[in-house]
């Protein structure tokens, strides 16, 4: 069972686009049910509210901190030799 | 009535028996053996207090109620966890400083007064540390020390607040209180030294990564949750919780999307969770309060078990930097499967532990007229899903491929992260369960109607589609090793630099002085030798020996004379 799970990881790890491709048909398929549920009355929520807001927010949370990063960012030994980051980790 | 034995008090007199256990099966199955039993206790153990002492101070030593029944009882789950997580072990210092602080964690939800609390929230930090300086090497010992300045300093202000409480009312309980007197700010301070309040939070993600492998999953459990029970209990519907828990949950999603270091990802990440909890003391209804104390419930579980994963990985590749690891689906299939089930946990997907925990907290927030605070727990919550449900498997055990084939993690690992990996499920499943053991009625809520469940999976897909497009145009930032700072950049260098130029004119300065005073010394002496010293004026001429010699004749002829 594990052999064959490796097997289709493997097969989705050579094919990102795909992937990708399925995430967009769900959330696709979500905004549809979201707004149907919304026509239906079913409850009050801003349909598509919450697709939106998650892709923008997360698209501005990692070029914000890729941003943040050209000013935090210095070598891993910049604490050494008060610091484990530049040590071998390897434990028992 | 009330057993003589607190779970607690069993741990911590376990701890105290491990060492002359003989290291092996005998010793694990011990340790396995005394949160089993603790848990048997905490069954047995009706809600009640037990009064006592304490120098002419009336102290509570024992309390049992809701709230901390339902803290115990996840201490010991993770005590047993952890200790079979770490069943390979073999090293008396780490087994003993787990179980002390696993002891201490649990006998502090249990203290009733102020001055029991702070003595078991010193012996927290001092069996903690232990797990630090385990790792053993040079910046293990700094970064052990850096992390108990912090810890006690907690302590002092809790010492100091209780003292100052007791003067202010006469009483040592450990109740509710308001921030209106000194000695409350005193004691907020020290829970918010533990909670990981923002400007106060960098000793959890400097010293987890620098824990050992099994100890960090120890850490990650006791410290900052009591500090969590201690502000439920302390500092319920306390406005200013709201805000301050509001920005630890998203400052630290910044750092944990730029970080390479997958257990200090996990350690801001850790600090994120935290401030939902904060956020839902801060509102203070009985529904926040218990969506608190679930989340809290919940987070020892699957961020446990996010770090057994990143653990094992790192006990079977030597190393837990993402730059170093990928494609280790193959190698370690189990280990990865429990991490992606930890990830949905902690990214809040319907059906696992952390959305029927979550949702309280977030329906609270709304119903209670914080707007701005819902869309920002919103964001946060993407955050969470973006660093800790894709980054850490995505960069473990896909990305690119690290070439690295080692063998599957330990079965006694494997057992650990199943049974963590099943309550994660079945919590999920099954809320019910959880909601029964809170410390207020739920009532008739649930977290799976059709608008959370909706909602919370497009916020999650959509989030999933940035990752995906920002990774397929290539606009992702690449793992790159290095260190990033945070405010601890301000006394790791800025002040320890400023402290060394201080130090370095002190001592130029007491090099000068020290050298007038051996040049005035000098001249002092040179007169002294010219009147008393050998051929001087006032001084002996001769050599010591002849002097002796005289004394001896001079002494022989007193004789001499005296008895003649």
């Amino acid at each position: 069972m594990m052999r064959r799970l490796v097997q289709k990881l493997a097969f989705l790890e050579k094919n990102p686009r795909r992937v990708f491709r399925a995430l967009a048909a769900l959330g696709g398929a979500l905004l549809a049910l979201d707004a149907l549920l919304w026509i239906a009355g079913v409850y009050k929520n801003i349909p598509v509210w919450h697709g939106l807001y998650g892709f923008v927010m997360c698209v501005a949370l990692v070029l914000g901190a890729k941003a943040m990063r050209h000013i935090v960012r210095r070598r891993e030994d910049y604490y050494a030799p008060r610091a484990t980051d530049s040590e071998e980790e390897r434990q028992p | 009535m009330i057993p003589l034995i607190a779970p607690g008090w069993l741990l911590l007199g376990g701890a105290c028996l491990i060492p002359f256990i003989p290291k092996g099966a005998a010793r694990t199955s011990f340790m396995l053996a005394l949160p089993l039993f603790g848990m048997g206790l905490l069954w047995l153990i009706p809600d009640g207090s037990l009064a006592a002492s304490f120098g002419g101070y009336a102290i509570t030593p024992f309390r049992m109620d809701g709230l901390a029944r339902i803290f115990c009882l996840i201490f010991l789950i993770a005590t047993f966890l952890s200790a079979l997580y770490a069943w390979h072990l073999r090293d008396s210092f780490q087994h003993v400083s787990a179980f002390i602080y696993a002891g201490a964690a649990l006998s502090a939800l249990t203290a009733g007064d102020l001055l029991t609390l702070f003595v078991f929230w010193e012996l927290v930090s001092l069996g903690s540390v232990g797990l630090i300086w385990a790792r053993r090497g040079e910046g293990a010992w700094h970064t052990g020390l850096r992390y108990l300045i912090w810890q006690m300093a907690s302590g002092l202000l809790l010492l100091g607040g209780a003292l100052f409480f007791f003067r202010e009312t006469g009483s040592l309980a450990f109740d509710a209180m308001t921030l209106q007197s000194p000695s409350a700010w005193l004691i907020f301070l020290a829970f918010g030294i533990k909670a990981g309040f923002p400007l106060l939070h960098n000793w959890i993600q400097d010293a987890y990564p620098a824990g050992t492998i099994t100890g960090t999953v120890f850490l990650s459990c006791f410290t900052t949750k009591l500090a969590i029970y201690a502000l439920a209990r302390g500092f319920p519907a306390t406005e200013a919780l709201i805000y301050i828990g509001v920005i630890m949950t998203i400052f630290p999603i910044f750092y944990a999307v730029i970080e390479n270091d997958l257990r200090r990802v996990l350690s801001y990440s850790l600090n994120n969770q935290l401030g939902f909890m904060v956020v839902g003391i801060g509102i203070g209804t009985p529904l926040a309060i218990n969506g608190a104390v679930a989340h809290a419930f919940c987070h020892i579980i699957y961020k446990s078990l996010l770090f057994m994963s990143v653990g094992a990985v790192m006990y079977r590749v030597g190393t837990a930097k993402a730059t170093e690891l990928g494609g280790l689906y193959r190698s370690m299939p189990l280990t990865m499967i429990f991490c992606v089930i930890a990830a949905a946990s902690i990214s809040a997907f319907p059906l696992f532990s952390g959305f029927i925990s979550k949702s309280p907290i977030l329906s609270e927030s709304l119903g209670g007229g914080y707007w701005v605070v819902w869309f920002l727990l919103l964001f946060a919550s993407a955050g969470v899903f973006h660093h800790s449900g894709i980054k850490i498997p995505y960069f473990t055990f896909f990305a690119h491929d690290s070439g690295r084939r080692v063998r599957e993690a330990p079965m006694h690992m494997l057992l650990a992260m199943g049974i963590a990996a099943f309550l994660c499920v079945a919590i999920g499943v099954y809320p019910q369960a959880l909601y029964a053991m809170l410390p207020f009625p739920m009532g008739d809520y649930t977290a799976y109607d059709a608008a959370h469940v909706i909602g919370q999976l497009e916020l999650l897909i959509f989030s999933a589609l940035a990752f995906g497009f920002l990774m397929l145009s290539g606009l992702y930032p690449p793992e790159v090793r290095g260190v990033n700072l945070d405010w601890d950049w301000v006394y790791r260098r800025v002040l320890r630099r400023a402290f060394e130029r201080i130090g370095g004119s002190v001592l130029v300065l007491g090099d000068k002085v020290w050298g007038y005073v051996l040049g005035v010394w000098g001249v002092v002496y040179s007169v002294l030798a010219r009147f008393y010293g050998p051929g001087g004026l006032m001084g002996p001429s001769r050599a010591a020996g002849s002097m002796a010699l005289w004394t001896a004749i001079l002494l022989s002829l007193a004789l001499l004379f005296a008895y003649s």
